[in-house]
């Protein structure tokens, strides 16, 4: 294998894992544009769509559906809604309370929430604790272009997380829901005047962002073969620095971030000397460089503080 | 309201209160270590916390309170060293947990590091793990690779600590808010990745028998044979890091009774105001990053040679989380608060063991709930009074000229 | 001769934001130990100058000059510490804090803070403690006697007026050359507005080294105590001299005087 089809080869590594990690970063630049929020509970929504669509998937085989693609919409659409309606009821039982509250406030929060998502996980599904195997339910195969290696499922994954992309593409810029989205980002306060219902708006802010973030646990799942309940801390923190790479606010820019952070990952382990393990910490020092240079992301707008 | 407050409290009667408030304080905490079962325990805390909450809304009873121990200050600070002699005889025969309340100490030295940095400056810190690590693996490697005596690897772990800091020197100063939260987690993460995973500091395995205490000969592994009665070896543990705290919390006292305090506050509510009043934002930002941070070192390196053994997953993100929690549970910017939260957010989840499944969920709802309905945390932030700090002659000068020339103004 | 009497003099004074140019090639002298006027349209560039006076805002062109000293580079720090203060139009107190502390750190710069004697020297900090103390009452009661008895209490339980009252002090309390104050007198009913103009010229009575530039809207304020006014429009300076001549310019008439219609 050349050195340039081991770059192809670790790429396409990287772009799977980097559309998961875009796919939740979504979520954190669709709050913060509505909100003004960092959702550190946000990762873990990722997590739950995972084990909601083991949810569904034992609900599938109770209905008798077989390892098919009727069973895998079934957990698809069962576990974006199910996370969704999570999403909504902890926002607004726990955020909204505190949306007026200092940054550090509503940061813990969320946070908290994050605990308790997780611990609700490890205490209510069977055997909580333990990692989960996820059904293969993607065909299996492969086929090589000169040496490299791909697998169907690489290109499912990669299709349904363009997909998710442009639908969410289209929402925020096609529909009524989406300008309504759009205003609030803007300026809340004339959107409200100008009769955008606040509250339905924030709704569908979590609906989008926690739906998103299913489909990227989903794809996890599907693509390792296993979740576990834990793992949605670090794709909190990944999917956070992901949107800030792209620039916070920017739905584009999230994608462009989280996909860039993947290959960062992928090609640095492979690249550099440093092992495996410590490409997560080549990523973070990039992050925090670019918090140093471009706090403002690539893609964001410099703003100027106001006096 | 004051006035009679200052009148009632100041004859000996004054000293009683000062003295009786002291021990119900006291035996309310021991009370959380001696309690056995849960439900009584949940119990008390729930009457304690709603008597704070009450106090606090009741500010008569406070300023007299307050007027009291300023004027027995002597009686009070005596009474109070007496009392805090007792756990280890209090618990002399549940080890674990006097062990548990040397964690809990050890915590308030850490976040009253980190309480300069967040509470006192509002400068977030996710890392606080991490850089008990650094004071941790500084001391458990100084003493097993190079011998040194204790005094010297706490110290140099505390020293480290802060000169690590300065790592982290640029982002800190570079960014702030949602930003900076999310440099010192990533920073947070990659210094567990890396200690996971460089060789020198034991990578998963972490770093064992690292030699207990032991200053000029007096080695904190014997119990304290008192004659009538034996304590624990962990009681000489318990008195040293109480000693600490002490300093530590005098430290941090008086830089909040100082003009640092008033400094350092402006920059965390109004940095424009700040600046424009001649602040030198970043010079101060980095002290209290650096000093705070020698705190939690300190707290950190005096960890690893109370459990001997130390590895990554004693510092992941979850102690980062935990040690935030106490600072705004507690109180930001209020040394008590920070007493307090310390011992409630350790040892309660170590009692809470008979709910042992669930107490991470109860954890993480409590700190919503509490954010939500209590914001400013246990023990809320007070105004400074410079009362111990004027010179009496001076002030009792200043009031009533002060009120006579408003006098005029108004006629 | 001339250089030395004017204390702070802009030349070209500029800022850009993007494509807008929010302030353009303003020169003013501001006449040491007088009051100023500086008058505009809302909008029209006033409080981005004082921003960048107090450097908070870099100018992209141009420079100004306190004391004869070039100081367009400096930081907001390093030009509070040469002595200009300034308030805010929505006044900026720490909420959190007594009224006495938010008047302390109006003296920051000529405090000790070296943390060892915060820590261990008590008996100095004291004797600084109460020197600032009797200072920071004496400002208040010049302003508002109430305050002085609520020195302890939080900014955030004052009135918006008494809440801008206590910002003066604060700025007062940096002894400074120059004070800025951006429309002092916003929200103030006209009684009110009559006792802020006495408090104005008391500080101006008091210290014998002080000069004032004065944003307004309320003309019967810059009529009243200022001798010199500046009025700006779109970032330009279209007229100045005394509020008699500037009142009768035709261009200020139609730019900013016609639309109020006030005199």
């Amino acid at each position: 294998m050349s050195g340039f089809e081991m770059i192809i080869q670790q790429s396409i590594n990287g772009l799977m894992l980097g559309m998961m990690y875009a796919l939740v970063a979504v979520g954190f630049t669709l709050y913060f544009g509505v909100l003004d929020l960092i959702n550190f509970g946000h990762g873990d929504f990722f997590m739950l769509g995972g084990f909601m669509a083991l949810v569904m998937y034992m609900l599938g085989e109770v209905l008798g559906l077989g390892d098919n693609i009727f069973m895998l919409i079934l957990m698809f659409i069962g576990s974006m809604l199910l996370t969704a309606v999570v999403a909504i009821g902890t926002a607004r039982l726990a955020i909204k309370p505190v949306m007026k509250a200092p940054m550090i406030i509503s940061l813990l929060v969320t946070l908290g929430l994050g605990i308790a998502v997780r611990e609700s996980v490890r205490l209510l599904y069977p055997l909580g604790a333990n990692p989960q195997f996820f059904p293969t339910l993607l065909p299996q195969g492969d086929f090589t272009i000169g040496n490299v290696f791909i697998r169907y499922e690489n290109l499912i994954i990669l299709a349904i997380g363009i997909l998710t992309i442009l639908v969410v593409y289209y929402i925020i810029n096609r529909t009524k829901m989406g300008s309504a989205i759009r205003a609030v980002a803007q300026d809340d306060e004339a959107a409200k005047m100008m009769g955008v219902n606040f509250n339905r708006t924030i709704d569908m802010t979590f609906l989008i962002g926690a739906a998103v973030a299913a489909i990227a646990g989903i794809l996890f799942g599907l693509y390792y073969g296993r979740i576990q309940f834990n793992m949605g801390a670090i794709m909190g923190v990944i999917g956070f620095s992901a949107s800030v790479i792209g620039g916070l606010g920017n739905v584009f820019g999230a994608i462009v971030g989280g996909i860039l952070f993947g290959l960062m990952e992928t090609l640095a382990a492979a690249a550099l000397p440093i092992g495996s393990e410590n490409k997560r910490v080549f990523a973070f020092l990039v992050v925090i460089l670019f918090l140093i240079f471009r706090p403002n992301g690539i893609l964001g707008e410099k703003t100027s503080e106001r006096v | 309201m004051t006035e009679i407050g200052k009148h009632k409290l100041s004859g000996p009667l004054g000293v009683l209160a000062v003295l009786l408030l002291e021990a119900v304080l006291f035996f309310a905490v021991m009370a959380i270590f001696l309690i056995e079962g849960g439900w009584v325990l949940i119990a008390e805390i729930v009457v304690g916390v709603a008597i704070l909450i009450l106090l606090n809304r009741i500010p008569g009873i406070k300023t007299g309170l307050k007027a009291a121990f300023t004027a027995h200050k002597t009686i009070a600070i005596i009474g109070a060293l007496v009392l805090l002699l007792l756990p280890p005889f209090l618990l002399v025969k549940s080890a674990y947990w006097l062990f548990v309340l040397i964690n809990a100490v050890m915590f308030i030295i850490a976040c009253l590091g980190l309480n300069l940095q967040l509470g006192s400056t509002g400068m977030m810190n996710l890392a606080g793990a991490a850089f008990m690590a650094f004071g941790a693996y500084t001391a458990g490697l100084l003493s097993l690779n190079a011998g040194w005596p204790s005094w010297a690897t706490l110290l140099a772990g505390m020293l480290v600590t802060g000169l690590f800091s300065i790592i982290l020197f640029i982002p800190v100063l570079k960014t702030k808010g949602h930003y900076l939260a999310l440099v010192t987690i990533a920073f947070q993460f990659m210094v567990v990745i890396l200690v996971e995973n460089v060789e020198f500091t034991g990578g998963p395995q972490g770093l064992k028998n690292i030699p207990y205490l032991t200053f000029f000969g007096y080695s904190f592994n014997e119990a304290i044979n008192l004659g009538f009665i034996t304590l624990h070896k962990y009681a000489n543990y318990y008195y040293f890091v109480l000693l600490l705290a002490i300093v530590v919390a005098l430290v941090c006292y008086r830089i909040y009774r100082s003009w640092v305090g008033v400094t350092v506050a402006t920059i965390r509510d109004d940095e424009v105001a700040a600046r424009t009043n001649g602040v030198r934002i970043n010079y101060w930002k980095l002290v209290i990053f650096v000093l705070g941070n020698c705190f939690i070192g300190l707290s950190g390196a005096f960890f690893a040679h109370l459990i001997g053994f130390i590895s990554p997953p004693n510092f992941v993100f979850d102690r980062s989380l935990v040690m935030v929690s106490i600072v705004i549970l507690g109180g930001m910017d209020n040394v008590f608060g920070i007493i307090l939260g310390s011992i409630l957010l350790i040892t309660l989840p170590e009692k809470l063991r008979f709910i042992q499944e669930y107490r991470f969920l109860i954890y993480g709802l409590l700190l919503i709930i509490m954010l939500i309905f209590k914001p400013k945390g246990l023990i809320p932030f007070v105004p400074r009074d410079y009362k111990d700090l004027l010179t009496k002659a001076k002030s009792k000068l200043t009031a009533p000229a002060a009120k006579n020339a408003g006098g005029e103004q108004n006629g | 001769m001339v250089e030395n009497n004017n204390i702070l003099e802009t030349k070209g004074l500029t800022i850009q934001f993007g494509g807008l140019v929010a302030v353009d090639h303003i020169d003013m002298q501001i006449k040491r130990n007088s009051i100023m006027g500086l008058i505009g349209p809302n909008g029209s560039g006033k409080t981005t100058i004082f921003n960048m006076l107090t450097g908070l805002y870099v100018p992209t062109g141009g420079d100004f000059l306190f004391e004869g000293e070039s100081m367009a580079k400096k930081t907001a720090t390093q030009i509070a510490r040469k002595g200009i203060a300034r308030t805010f139009q929505a006044s900026r107190l720490c909420l959190d804090l007594s009224i006495l502390d938010n008047v302390f750190i109006g003296m920051h710069s000529k405090q000790n803070h070296w943390l060892g004697s915060a820590v261990f020297n008590r008996k100095a900090l004291s004797a600084e403690v109460t020197q600032a103390h009797e200072k920071a009452l004496y400002l208040l009661n010049t302003f508002n006697p109430e305050l002085v008895e609520k020195s302890g209490r939080p900014a955030g339980s004052l009135a918006q007026i008494d809440r801008r009252r206590v910002e003066i002090c604060r700025a007062m309390a940096m002894e400074p050359k120059l004070l800025l104050l951006d429309e002092p007198s916003a929200g103030m009913i006209p009684e009110e507005i009559a006792t802020l103009m006495e408090d104005i010229q008391k500080i101006k009575s008091e210290s014998k080294d002080i000069t004032i530039v004065i944003v307004e809207h309320v003309m019967a304020v810059i009529k009243m105590i200022t001798e010199h006014v500046f009025v700006i429009n779109f970032g330009k300076k279209i007229a100045e001299g005394s509020y008699a001549e500037v009142s009768k310019d035709p261009e200020v008439i139609s730019a900013y005087l016609g639309k109020h219609g006030a005199v």
